[in-house]
This record gives structure tokens, C-alpha cells and sequence, in this order.
């Protein structure tokens, strides 16, 4: 009997695959061919009748690669909007809108606006940042999100906000504008976005502990 | 019949059978390429060109998992298992088979029984 391991690998060209995803098709493929190849053997066939009869199971070993490639390749558009985008703009959404319903709420319920409110803002945005990150890293997970993708799209309103931030102060400089922030400013701002960060990922921890389905299906007993 | 949806029915038949196959108990690919062939004596043939890919892309989708297993005489295998997923795909995908099966016996009196 040939070596179904290397001779598959001679054969299967699966580059743009990891490693391990790699060692794992191979050595799955040359299982099959050993097991299609003992089969034939009982059935009376010579080894080398065997063998000949059990490589005609591919006929063409590029056109498998490309198909398992294809299979296997990392999730598709598709799946990085229902995983991270999706439930990025759901986290980013909540973050947006819950502390404006939360002050309308204080308002009616008759709490003094102004200087309460101002005051306010912030621990509700914290609370809000901490609420969206839990609900986009479960929507993230409903999908079958990875650990990254449920921690990318739970820090997502954060996330939006530093590029918008460091977008702006980019861009006005070479206009000659005033200093958008001082540095105090800054330092400040670096705080305040680790804190709702911080709430961010905090929300996403419950949904952290089980594994997405497909993330690492694979193990060797 | 365009060559498409030729190749839609045979993607949709072959998805059913392996999905119906897992939901009785996890295989390894071998198996379940010799019980389709065995249960449909011979109509329907998996080689090993069309199995891997298509058990790849339906353990993309989540409604399969594989794990390697090693059985007595230490050979490892890649089992694969029904997921919850999988479970509950697996019902409107039957009652689609049985209402195509059944649209095509009013229209050409083919009997799927």
C-alpha cells in the first residue's frame, strides 16, 4: 500500500489553507482512500488493482483543491455581516440611542434637566456602552462569531468613535485650524473612550464562555 | 432542465442524505459515503471528489461538527455530528423534498414510494 498521506499531499494543493486545516484534509482524504482501498482488497482485488481503482476516485486533483479550498476558505461576506458588522451597528445603535431614552425618561419622570442631565451623561453612556456590548456580542455569537468577532463588534461604538475622533484631528491640521484638542484634552478623551471600552467589553462577558459551532469543530481525540 | 438547477437538486438531494444519515448517528466520511451507497443501492454514489467538499461546506454552514476520533485499533477519523443547527434545518428540508417529490407525482406521475 502507498503512503495515502504524502501521496495526497503530492497531489492536493491546499496553500492557501492553514497548517493545521491542511494536515487535517490530508491526512482525512488519505484515511478514506486506506479504508476505500481495504475494501477493494476484500472484495479480491490484488493490491495493485486495489490501489489503481481507489485513485480513480479523483479525477482531477485541482478541481478537488479548488473545491475544498472553497469549502473551507474563512467565512464568507456574507458571514462577517451577520458576525461582526451587523451586530457592530446593533451594539453601535444602543450605545447611540439608549442614553437619549434614558434622559427623556428622567425628564418625564420629572428630574430637573441641565445640570443634572449634563452630569448624567456620562454614566449612562457607560451603562448604554455596557448594554450594546452585551447585545452585539450575542447577536455576534447567534451567528457563529468567533471570541474576536463578538469582542470586535461589543467595542464597536467605541471603535467608531476613536477613528472619528483621530479622523478629524488629521484632517483639520493641514487646513491651518485651531487645535482641535489639547493634549489635556486628549489624555481626557483616551480615558473616557478605555472606560465605555471597558463597559463594552464587560456587557460582552457572559457571551464569551461557549464556542462558536464551527470555530474549532476540530479536535483530535 | 438547465444544467443549474440540475445541479441544485443534486446538491439539495445529496445535502439530505447526509444530513438524514448524521441525524441517526455520528459517521466518519468513509461510512457515510458506503451507507448512501448501500441504502440506494447504488443510485446514489458519493466518490471522494464530491463528498469531502460538500460535507466541508455544510461544516462551514454550522449544521455539522467533526471531531477526530480514534476507535479501538487506534485509526483516528473524522466524525461528524448533526449540531442543533443542523437538527432544526433538517425538518423544512424534508417537508420541501416531500412537496417536491409530491408536485412532481401530480404533474408526471412519478411515485417517489
Amino acid at each position: 500500500m502507498p503512503d495515502w498521506n504524502a501521496w495526497v499531499r503530492e497531489r492536493l494543493n491546499l496553500a492557501k489553507l492553514s497548517p493545521s486545516q491542511q494536515d487535517d484534509t490530508i491526512a482525512e482524504l488519505a484515511s478514506h482512500l486506506d479504508e476505500l482501498c481495504g475494501k477493494y482488497r476484500k472484495q479480491g482485488l490484488s493490491e495493485a488493482e486495489a490501489v489503481a481503482r481507489a485513485t480513480h476516485e479523483v479525477s482531477d486533483w485541482h478541481s478537488l483543491a479548488k473545491n475544498i479550498r472553497r469549502s473551507k476558505e474563512e467565512e464568507s461576506m456574507n458571514d462577517r455581516i451577520k458576525r461582526l458588522w451587523l451586530p457592530g451597528l446593533v451594539s453601535t445603535a444602543i450605545a447611540l440611542v439608549l442614553p437619549i431614552l434614558l434622559l427623556m425618561t428622567l425628564t418625564r419622570i420629572g428630574v430637573e434637566p441641565g445640570r443634572y442631565h449634563a452630569r448624567m451623561i456620562g454614566p449612562l453612556w457607560l451603562l448604554a456602552c455596557a448594554f450594546g456590548g452585551a447585545a452585539g456580542a450575542c447577536l455576534s455569537r447567534r451567528s457563529g462569531g468567533t471570541h474576536i468577532a463578538r469582542l470586535a463588534a461589543a467595542v464597536f461604538p467605541v471603535v467608531i468613535l476613536v477613528v472619528a475622533i483621530g479622523c478629524f484631528i488629521v484632517l483639520v491640521r493641514p487646513f491651518g485650524a485651531p487645535q482641535f484638542m489639547s493634549w489635556s484634552e486628549r489624555a481626557r478623551f483616551f480615558h473616557m473612550t478605555s472606560l465605555y471600552g471597558a463597559a463594552s467589553l464587560l456587557g460582552a462577558l457572559p457571551f464569551l464562555r461557549s464556542r462558536p459551532r464551527t470555530e474549532s469543530g476540530v479536535s483530535r481525540a | 432542465m438547465t444544467k443549474r438547477i440540475r445541479h441544485q437538486i443534486a446538491r439539495g438531494s445529496a445535502e439530505l442524505a447526509i444530513l438524514s444519515l448524521l441525524d441517526e448517528q455520528p459517521l466518519y466520511g468513509f461510512e457515510i459515503s458506503k451507507r448512501i451507497d448501500e441504502r440506494t443501492s447504488g443510485a446514489l454514489h458519493f466518490t471522494l471528489a464530491s463528498l469531502y467538499p460538500m460535507l466541508y461546506d455544510i461544516e462551514k454552514r454550522g449544521l455539522i461538527a467533526g471531531r477526530w476520533q480514534s476507535n479501538e485499533a487506534g485509526r483516528d477519523r473524522r466524525y461528524y455530528a448533526l449540531t442543533p443547527a443542523g437538527k432544526k434545518q433538517l425538518v423544512p428540508l424534508r417537508q420541501e423534498w416531500r412537496g417536491f417529490f409530491q408536485a412532481l407525482d401530480q404533474l408526471a406521475g412519478v411515485s417517489h414510494a
